[in-house]
């Protein structure tokens, strides 16, 4: 049946059916045609986004931008699949190509500010993060990702108080939001601030008892005061969480050689905290 | 080479054999998950009117490189924008 009806009435119908959920029969009409045209493209390329496949989606949005090269939204779409996939010089490209076209886009900044964070490239990324709040409207998507941007950026940047202020700003609209905290840890882990450190990791154990930063965050403590005891029981945490985690593993090693040797309430003098700010290598894409 | 520890060894709490390992510190790391899974794609809005038909055995092939190793970052030189104080200008 798909044989003789028009591009046009194809994405009618696809549109019909992707509109009640039915996306994989959206997907089986669109690709039904010998030939597509720019609509096609981009409907088969939002719901492919939608389901996840974002290699595939990457190609239906290459394919919208071939025809339509002055489509700025298409640029930005293929930009946002390469982002998913990881593809970092791909997707800057795409959204460099949608910036050429619209430079007052607040989410292809946003989305640009994202690849550079990932090139570790802090400072271009802060210039797009702002660029993305400048243009953008507070409250209303990508704003408050503009946001979260920036403070990560100041925050790779080592501009510690400025990010505090940021991440805090931004936990007021969003007192929950996993990131913020997470890097609220991170933060008070490179100032040494227990205090901050205990309750920010707390926090975020109540909101995510698997969460890592927040396990590290409370052996950072442990380890601070020689508890030992603690130290041992959230090293063992960590280490089911993340079985890969060499600091785990060897301070769970040196937790429990310390509680059998007796050694109690000895502290511990060296730094038990990483200075500098390190990027979350589970960060990158693809999620 | 003798004693040599490469990055794949297994890692040893104790290497030197003594019993009185020191703590490391943890690497607590900085996160933007939510970054990437928080921006959405725009609706195209593209001109039924003025969209051609293109067979489907044309549809462009395209191989996107895999992600840059943190490693090499000058290979991005090529494709990020370089970008003025202010924040303007986004050619390469």
């Amino acid at each position: 049946m798909n044989g003789r009806i028009t591009p046009a009435e194809r994405v009618d119908l696809a549109e019909t059916l992707w509109d009640s959920g039915r996306a994989e029969e959206a997907l089986a009409t669109l690709a039904g045609s010998e030939t597509v045209d720019a609509q096609v493209y981009a409907l088969r390329g939002e719901i492919e986004f939608a389901l996840g496949r974002f290699q595939e989606a990457a190609l239906s949005f290459t394919a919208l931008v071939t025809a339509e090269p002055d489509c700025g939204d298409g640029h930005y779409n293929l930009g946002l699949a390469l982002l998913r996939t990881a593809k970092w010089e791909g997707a800057a490209s795409a959204l460099q190509r949608a910036l050429r076209l619209d430079r007052n886009r607040p989410d292809a900044w946003a989305a640009l500010g994202v690849c550079l964070l990932e090139s570790q490239m802090p400072a271009e990324a802060l210039t797009a993060f702002e660029r993305s709040r400048t243009h953008g409207i507070a409250g209303k998507a990508p704003w408050a990702q503009a946001c979260l941007g920036r403070a990560t950026a100041l925050h790779l940047l080592s501009r510690f108080e400025e990010a505090r202020s940021a991440y805090e700003n931004l936990l007021e609209s969003d007192p929950a939001h996993p990131d913020v905290i997470q890097n609220l840890i991170a933060l008070a882990a490179a100032a040494g601030d227990l205090q901050a450190l205990t309750h920010y990791s707390q926090r975020l154990l109540a909101l995510d008892p698997h969460s890592i930063a927040a396990l590290q965050g409370l052996a950072s403590v442990a380890l601070y005061h020689g508890d030992f005891q603690s130290l041992a029981r959230y090293c063992d945490q960590i280490m089911v969480l993340a079985p890969g985690s060499l600091e785990a593993q060897h301070n769970f090693s040196v937790a429990t050689e310390r509680l059998l040797a007796g050694i109690r309430g000895a502290g511990f003098n060296g730094a038990p905290f990483a200075a500098s700010p390190t990027a979350d290598p589970s960060a990158a894409g693809g999620k | 080479m003798a004693g040599a520890v490469s990055r794949t060894d297994t890692f040893s709490p104790d290497p030197a054999g003594t019993r009185a390992s020191a703590p490391i510190p943890f690497r607590i790391h900085v996160s933007w998950n939510s970054l990437i899974t928080g921006l959405m794609p725009a609706p195209a809005s593209v001109n039924r009117a003025e969209t051609s038909a293109v067979p489907v055995a044309d549809w462009p092939t395209v191989d996107w490189p895999d992600a840059q190793p943190a490693e090499e970052p000058a290979r991005w030189a090529m494709v990020v924008p370089k970008m003025d104080r202010d924040g303007s200008g986004t050619s390469t």
